[in-house]
């Protein structure tokens, strides 16, 4: 009999960034990629769209909807005109993953990823206390590969970048 | 999962801080946290900062707020790596940096000009003057440590993408003024300029340093002129305990040389000068023919003497040189400071190519001479070898070495592709590496000697010696050394010879101790030699280290000349423990051993062990003194002994005591035996050489009951002719007489051993020694105090023998010592039984020997070259066949034959003339003892033809040892000249070998004496054994002799 191969490829959309993921099945093991396509301005969601997706999801599949009533209530302390949920903006820059198995038991298997995300918290610190301090934006950054294409995408925040420091 | 082996991760959060603008910045990578952070006053006023922070601290402070404004920064930023830590001022036109590092702190303010002061503060008046002065930044820079931590701050002070090079002279100093000049028209001093000298825009820097004493210096960045281009011009001063020193440093380029940069140095002070000149070239400048010249410099100075130093590198087709020098001129004379040679790999065709341009063909088969570097046995090759990037190859270097006294800075480090590979330089070292095409690195052959530190070009001079490469000679022998001294590691050496056999000389691993193999390969990975050993190729290994950390020697290795002459010895010192094993032999008769083991702090752990064996069998050494009162004895005996009868029982118990040759030889047998026992499966030849060396030594044997033969006829001629007393004239008597006189004479030693045992409780010395003499055998076995052996050795020994030998010689000397007769078993044979078993003994010899010479030629004529230990096996052949030589010399050394034959002659013709002897039945012992030396004297001419016959077979077999050689050299030639090395096919090697066994020794004989190679199960196993392990068959006519029925039972010897 002739050897199966078969591979899945698949476009979707995640915090508002284009996706692209692949899987793909060899004789013996697999293979599984998942990289951004081309982007178009990713302007990212906020975390009020993000609760609200997954309400939407949760009553399409369970027909009823998911209970966010304690992050609403955390947040009620704090509420103002506007929704801070709506004030917390989330952008992936990057999200890469790689895993290949070739199905050998002694052979190692490869798994690669680097993920950066973007978070704009502007007006998320209470007004009293924003007079001493403000956090206005965080980045956070994890990865394990080397590949050049992947981290220059990633575009990780550089100490010189930042700082009139000294390159380290 | 394979993925990078740690995680990265970075975190940046913007936000405010009271309002200004903050930032922090954390960073894990490669296993190291950086964290930097940074807030921007943005202008705000420090009333209003504070204001925020407390209403009431406002109020407070409000009087004095106004003159502290200038203390707020306009921005503060602190970074944080691998404990170095920087803070970061920026103070109106003001930068100031702070960084420390453990106890070392280094600041740097700088301070941007203005013409107009904004402020009335003290130091915007002195940015105003200075500005007016044309200074268009001024820096002030401290440093408390060794070095500034300036490069780095610099970036920021000095703004995105300036450097800070300072001029090496200042890095010394502590306090640091540095201002950068701009004369435009619009200063003072530039408005002066233009009157004075018409120079529009000049710009220099100008630095001032104050430590222990004052140094003034200028940059003075050139114009491009159209002839000459130079880079930067250093003009400096200083002042220094008395001592006024003027120098100057620049670089130029000349249009005429392109890709030539020369750099200039010049100092002159009161004590002396000096001047260098260093061309450094990126492209080798053609010279002539195949010459070209690279980087160059050269020194001349004048301080306690006259100075010259110079370095150069040259290029001549394949090879390239590196020579420096340094010498120095007083009115002592002339010494040298410096001495360093490195050069690529050279062989004899290389080099003539290089000279002429040209190969030469065939001239590959007169490389006899090969100067290589030292090549590095780490496993790791360069990956990615495309890329040549210095840093790449610095970055590799530096992971796969394990000693850092080897690690490369990449600022010091020059790397040039070169043929097919890429040549480094080690700039602060001065040491020359040649990195292959393979992604293998080496150090190249070089010679470093320097007696003073230096600086000579770009090159760093350290005091200390190194000297590495390898010489391979007739692509035999290769020798490999490395020599370091320096103050920092101490003394490195090490030296390998690499085993090889010229046939009159062998050099190679010892083969001594508990661990076989080159324990160099135990040594740790952080060890510097560990990094050049190579674990497939064994030799003579040398190797010290004396630092101040570690002191250790370690010598291993094994000399054997012309086959005979045998010094091994391994000394291991590490961690004071002394091991010491040292073997010496000459022949296969005589070796000692020595053996140590202690504690060299305390050597009452100790155990030290000697131990000398001089096997005698076989030769005939005379004790000079012992023989000497044997002769005397024997003397007094003579006249003790009145009757013939009783010297005859004398005589025939000296012949006798050749028994136990016999004895001897059965030893031989048995270490034949063990020898076969030790041989490993694809040593399938050993068992069929040792079995020709046991076959031989079975001979030998025969020889021996031949010898005794011969002599026991004459001695019962001599014994018949006693008997007949008075019947018998006086002559033949007189003439027997003296026949048996040899034989009462018959002397020779078996053996000398002397053993020491040497520890803190004991203290003592054996000695032995074994001979025949007066039909006896002497073994004394005596043990000797240490006080009498250190006071006179020689006296202690020959005393005590004497002591014991003194009982045997006053019996003699009274007639009562008795000899050990018949102590040993033996057979009896007829004459005619020695005759046939000696001539079947010669046909033995014959077919040990052709096969001998037919199994290694089939070997050489498969594998191209001889089994590795065919020498040996000749040898040893060669010394039992030797052995039967012996003993058959020792039956013509048993009586005084051609006296007896007189004697004999005498008494036939008495016989002859008296009438009545046909019918005196008294005579017919003496008739019949006659008839039977006469056929011993037919045996007598075999075993005299014998001992020819083996003489031409040891001649045989040395004939065949040269031709084995002639044929490994012509083969070795041809594989040179095909530039392969033909593997032999073994399977095939081993099935001639046996058919030729067979041929040699058909399965059909059966002898008792003689051993039969064909027959014995050991061999067929061993057979086996190789050809299963190479998964091969034995031919048809091999299973054929195996199962073919033989007559006869055989009795395995083996």
């Amino acid at each position: 009999m002739e050897n199966l191969n078969a591979a899945i490829g698949l476009d979707f959309s995640l915090i508002g960034t284009k996706l692209h993921a692949l899987y793909k099945k060899e004789t013996k093991g697999y293979k599984i990629l998942l990289i951004p396509s081309i982007q178009e301005e990713c302007e990212g969601i906020t975390v009020g769209d993000l609760i609200n997706d997954i309400k939407k999801l949760s009553k399409g599949v369970t027909g009823t909807e998911a209970d966010t009533s304690e992050i609403d209530n955390a947040l009620s302390s704090v509420k103002q005109e506007e929704s801070p949920l709506d004030k917390i903006k989330i952008v992936l820059n990057m999200a890469y993953l790689y895993i290949a198995d070739d199905g050998e038991e002694k052979s190692e298997k490869i798994m690669e990823f680097a993920f950066n995300l973007n978070i704009t918290t502007e007006g998320l610190i209470p007004k009293e206390i924003q007079g001493i301090v403000d956090v206005q934006h965080i980045g956070i950054a994890v990865w394990n590969t080397n590949r050049k294409q992947i981290l220059d995408k990633m575009t990780i925040a550089k100490i010189e970048d930042y700082l009139e420091l000294p390159a380290k | 999962m394979k993925g990078k082996n740690y995680i990265s991760c970075n975190l940046t959060v913007e936000g405010t801080v009271l309002s200004m603008p903050a930032q922090l910045f954390l960073e894990m990578e490669h296993q190291q946290i950086c964290l930097a952070g940074s807030v921007t006053t943005d202008n705000i006023q420090l009333k209003k900062l504070v204001g925020k922070i407390s209403k009431e601290a406002e109020k407070l402070l409000a009087p004095c707020m106004d003159k502290l404004e200038f203390l707020l920064p306009e921005k503060v930023s602190f970074y944080y790596k691998t404990n170095q830590c920087v803070l970061c001022f920026c103070l109106g036109e003001k930068k100031v940096a702070l960084s420390w590092q453990g106890k070392e702190v280094s600041l740097l303010c700088g301070i941007q000009t203005a013409a107009k002061p904004k402020k009335n503060g003290i130091d915007d008046y002195i940015s105003m003057i200075a500005g007016e002065l044309g200074v268009k930044e001024l820096f002030f820079a401290f440093q408390s440590g060794k070095t500034y931590g300036l490069s780095k701050m610099a970036e920021y002070v000095l703004g995105e993408g300036k450097k800070w090079e300072l001029p090496s002279p200042l890095l010394s100093y502590k306090l640091l003024f540095y201002g950068a000049f701009s004369f435009s028209q619009d200063t003072v001093i530039g408005k002066a300029l233009d009157a004075l000298f018409k120079i529009k825009n000049v710009q220099l820097d100008l630095f001032v340093a104050v430590d222990n004493g004052v140094m003034g210096m200028v940059r003075i960045p050139m114009r491009a002129g159209d002839a000459v281009k130079a880079k930067e011009l250093y003009i400096g001063l200083e002042i220094k305990q008395e001592k006024v020193r003027f120098m100057l440093r620049g670089s130029f380029e000349i249009s005429l040389l392109q890709g030539v940069e020369f750099q200039v140095g010049c100092e002159l002070s009161n004590q002396g000068f000096f001047i260098e000149a260093f061309a450094k070239m990126s492209q080798p400048k053609h010279l002539f023919h195949t010459f070209s010249i690279g980087d160059t410099c050269l020194s001349i100075g004048y301080s306690n003497g006259l100075s010259f130093q110079m370095f150069s590198n040259l290029y001549m087709g394949k090879i390239k040189m590196f020579g420096a020098l340094g010498i120095t001129v007083v009115l002592e004379g002339m010494t040298i400071d410096l001495l360093s040679a490195a050069v690529t790999d050279v062989t004899l065709p290389v080099f003539v190519e290089s000279v002429l341009g040209k190969p030469i063909s065939g001239l590959e088969e007169f490389d006899f001479i090969q100067l290589l570097g030292l090549p590095f046995q780490h496993k790791d090759t360069l990956p990615n070898s495309s890329n040549l990037d210095k840093e790449h190859i610095v970055s590799w270097f530096n992971n796969a070495i394990t000693e850092k006294s080897f690690a490369l800075d990449a600022a010091k480090v020059q790397t040039e592709p070169f043929l097919d590979g890429v040549i480094i330089v080690d700039k602060k070292r001065m040491r020359h590496y040649f990195l292959n095409k393979q992604g293998k690195v080496q150090l190249q052959a070089q010679f470093y000697y320097a007696v003073k530190d230096m600086s000579l070009g770009d090159y760093t001079i350290t005091k200390g010696i190194f000297l590495c490469g390898t010489i391979r000679l007739f692509q035999k022998i290769e020798i490999q050394a490395l020599f370091s001294l320096s103050e920092e590691a101490g003394v490195i050496a090490y030296a390998c010879v690499r085993n090889f056999d010229l046939g009159f000389l062998k050099i190679s691993a010892s083969g001594l101790g508990a661990g076989k193999d080159n324990p160099l390969k135990q040594l740790p990975a952080t060890s510097v030699v560990r990094q050049f050993v190579n674990d497939n190729e064994k030799g003579a290994v040398f190797f010290l280290r004396a630092g101040k950390s570690e002191t250790s020697f370690y010598f291993d290795g094994k000399l054997v000349l012309l086959g005979l002459f045998e010094m091994a010895a391994r000394i291991l010192y590490t961690k004071g423990l002394i091991a010491v094993d040292v073997r010496f032999a000459l022949g296969s008769s005589i070796w000692a051993v020595l053996q140590l083991k202690a504690n060299y702090q305390s050597f009452s752990s100790g155990q030290f062990s000697f131990r000398l064996v001089i096997d005698c069998t076989g030769l005939e050494k005379n004790l000079r003194q012992v023989q000497k009162k044997i002769d005397d004895a024997i003397n007094q005996l003579r006249d003790k002994i009145n009757s013939a009868k009783r010297k005859l029982t004398e005589a025939q118990r000296h012949v006798d005591e050749l028994y136990g040759e016999i004895n001897s030889l059965d030893r031989k047998i048995e270490n034949c035996k063990n020898d076969i026992r030790k041989a490993k499966w694809y040593q399938f030849w050993i068992p069929i050489a040792k079995g020709a060396e046991i076959a031989a030594y079975e001979v030998a044997k025969v020889g021996i009951y031949a010898a005794i033969g011969v002599a026991k006829a004459a001695l019962e001629v001599a014994k018949q002719v006693v008997a007949l007393g008075g019947k018998i004239g006086e002559g033949v008597l007189k003439a027997v007489n003296a026949a048996i006189d040899v034989t009462l004479n018959l002397f020779f030693v078996r053996y000398i051993s002397l053993e020491a045992n040497l520890s803190s409780t004991t203290k003592n010395f054996k000695a032995e020694i074994e001979f025949v003499a007066l039909g006896k055998t002497y073994h004394y076995k005596t043990e000797i105090g240490h006080t009498a052996l250190a006071k006179d050795p020689a006296a202690a020994l020959g005393d005590n023998m004497s002591k014991t030998m003194e009982g045997d010689l006053k019996n003699i000397e009274n007639g009562s010592f008795k000899s050990n007769r018949r102590r040993y078993q033996h057979q009896e044979y007829t004459i005619a039984q020695h005759k046939e078993r000696l001539e079947a003994g010669m046909q033995q010899l014959d077919a040990c020997t052709r096969m001998m010479c037919k199994m290694q030629k089939a070997y050489v004529k498969e594998c191209k070259t001889p089994m590795a230990e065919y020498q040996e096996m000749n040898v040893a052949y060669q010394q039992a066949v030797n052995q039967v030589a012996g003993v058959l010399e020792v039956a013509d050394r048993t009586t005084d034959f051609e006296t007896m034959n007189q004697a004999v002659s005498m008494l036939e013709q008495e016989m002859q003339e008296k009438k009545d002897v046909v019918r005196d039945t008294s005579y017919m012992p003496v008739k019949e003892a006659v008839t039977d030396y006469k056929e011993a004297l037919d045996l007598l001419k075999m075993i005299q033809e014998g001992m020819e016959h083996t003489e031409q077979q040891a001649a045989e077999m040395e004939k065949h040892s040269k031709q084995i050689e002639k044929q490994e050299a012509n083969y070795r030639k041809e594989c040179v000249k095909q530039g392969v090395m033909p593997e032999g096919d073994m399977v095939k090697v081993i099935n001639n070998t046996e058919e030729i066994m067979y041929q040699e020794f058909p399965v059909t004989r059966n002898r008792k004496e003689f051993i039969n190679l064909s027959r014995e199960k050991l061999i067929h196993q061993y057979l086996d054994h190789a050809r299963d392990e190479l998964q091969g068959e034995p031919t048809e006519n091999i299973k054929k002799m195996r199962t073919r029925a033989v007559k006869g039972k055989y009795e395995n010897r083996l």
